[in-house]
């Protein structure tokens, strides 16, 4: 079993918030989560969105299976959409073929529970900008590209969403992945 | 060239699990004589333990889940199919997900990860002294997965002739013995439901026996189609 454990500290900002979760948790559906994706650890620091009737992220086991595409293809440049936990950058930092990492998050509420605690080194970078829209700056590539910023209320397909994004990221890469379902 | 690796959401998951099917793989296979005395004749799967001869090749199935909906609160009925569904052994259900942010999620959300489903049938036969009912399960999904379940306890279908009820009580009768699920995806702030075009095929079998061998009754298939 395998798993990245982030240490955020419980907080609200604006919409959004950081839990500290365990195996008696009710709200926000949590225990439909944990029967959902048979996880099999107790406890659980998830971001929950006012929004959404579940957290959005959550450093479980199926998170990190849910990354499996990140795990395989990042190197080079790599580009993050969307900052969540942080939860994905310790096996960037520890990936050898992984030169920079570029987060781009949308929501600065966000960026003010997570950005300070979550690991990073100083081939990150920090975007705070829209990834469904955000135009890179002239002349930038990378070498990956990392799709995780439809949530459960976008009105978007699935498919209408990767669509969007390859239209917007395809200049810029020749790789790019998605979050996927288990 | 771009390449695009699409995982899990888009990219389509084909998957085949089957759950306990002793002896033939169903298709009514013929009877094979041994010494005097016949193996079971006459074996199929019937709505009713009545003999009716229309309701043979035919069965119920009720949504188990602990969801809800609009028209029954209490209960999930989503995924119930009835016996006149059926025409030739297949029953053809449409899940209309047009508006599934409200409906699906409604019925789901809080509520169930999966959508739950017992197979309710009779073995029709002559002669048998024992009996094995089994199903099978196939997708075609973009989110989430199909599998097969059972109830607490066991770990095979049921080898009773009379499934033709669900119950919860000690000692009930729980159908065919094998649960088809529907398992919803989700993670990223709620449940997410089947794409349109997506489909989830249940095949059920049943085995009758008796000293001289085992006769397969023809399979029955219920096959669930979202639709947009």
């Amino acid at each position: 079993m395998t798993r990245i454990e982030v240490s955020i500290p419980e907080g609200t900002q604006g919409d959004y918030t950081i839990a500290h979760h365990d195996t008696q948790t009710q709200e926000r559906m949590w225990q439909q989560y944990l029967e959902m994706k048979s996880e099999p650890y107790d406890n659980h620091t998830v971001l929950i969105k006012d929004a959404c009737p579940m957290p959005i992220m959550q450093d479980s086991q199926a998170e990190y299976m849910e990354h499996q595409w990140l795990w395989d293809n990042a190197t080079g440049d790599v580009l993050i959409g969307g900052l969540g936990l942080g939860m994905v950058h310790q096996a960037l930092i520890d990936n050898p073929n992984v030169t920079s990492v570029t987060v781009v998050e949308l929501e600065q509420d966000v960026v003010d529970l997570v950005w300070d605690h979550c690991a990073k080194d100083d081939t990150f970078t920090l975007v705070v900008a829209d990834f469904e829209t955000w135009t890179p700056p002239a002349g930038s590539s990378f070498d990956t590209v990392w799709g995780d910023t439809k949530l459960w209320d976008n009105p978007l397909k699935d498919n209408e969403y990767q669509t969007m994004i390859i239209n917007n990221y395809s200049q810029f890469t020749d790789n790019i992945g998605f979050w996927g379902s288990l | 060239m771009i390449d695009v690796y699409l995982t899990g959401l888009i990219g389509t998951v084909q998957q085949l699990e089957t759950a306990n099917a002793s002896g033939g793989g169903g298709g009514g296979s013929a009877p094979s004589l041994q010494g005097t005395a016949p193996n079971p004749t006459g074996v199929g799967i019937a709505a009713t333990s009545s003999g009716n001869p229309s309701a043979n090749f035919k069965m119920n199935a009720q949504e188990i889940s602990n969801a809800q909906n609009a028209s029954n609160p209490d209960g999930a009925d989503q995924f119930d199919v009835s016996h006149s569904d059926f025409t030739d052994g297949q029953a053809d259900i449409t899940i209309d997900i047009s508006n599934s942010a409200s409906d699906l999620n409604a019925a789901y959300s809080g509520h169930s990860f999966k959508a739950s489903i017992a197979f309710l049938g009779y073995i029709v036969e002559s002669s048998a002294t024992s009996f094995q009912w089994s199903l099978s399960v196939s997708s075609s999904l973009s989110a989430g997965s199909a599998s097969i379940s059972f109830p607490i306890g066991s770990s095979s279908a049921s080898t009773d002739q009379d499934a033709l009820t669900y119950g919860t009580g000690l000692g009930d009768t729980q159908g065919i013995g094998a649960f088809g699920d529907i398992n919803w995806g989700g993670g990223r702030g709620g449940l997410i439901f089947p794409s349109d075009g997506d489909t989830v095929t249940f095949t059920i079998g049943a085995d009758a026996t008796n000293s001289n061998g085992t006769t397969s009754a023809s399979d029955l298939v219920v096959k669930y189609t979202f639709e947009d």
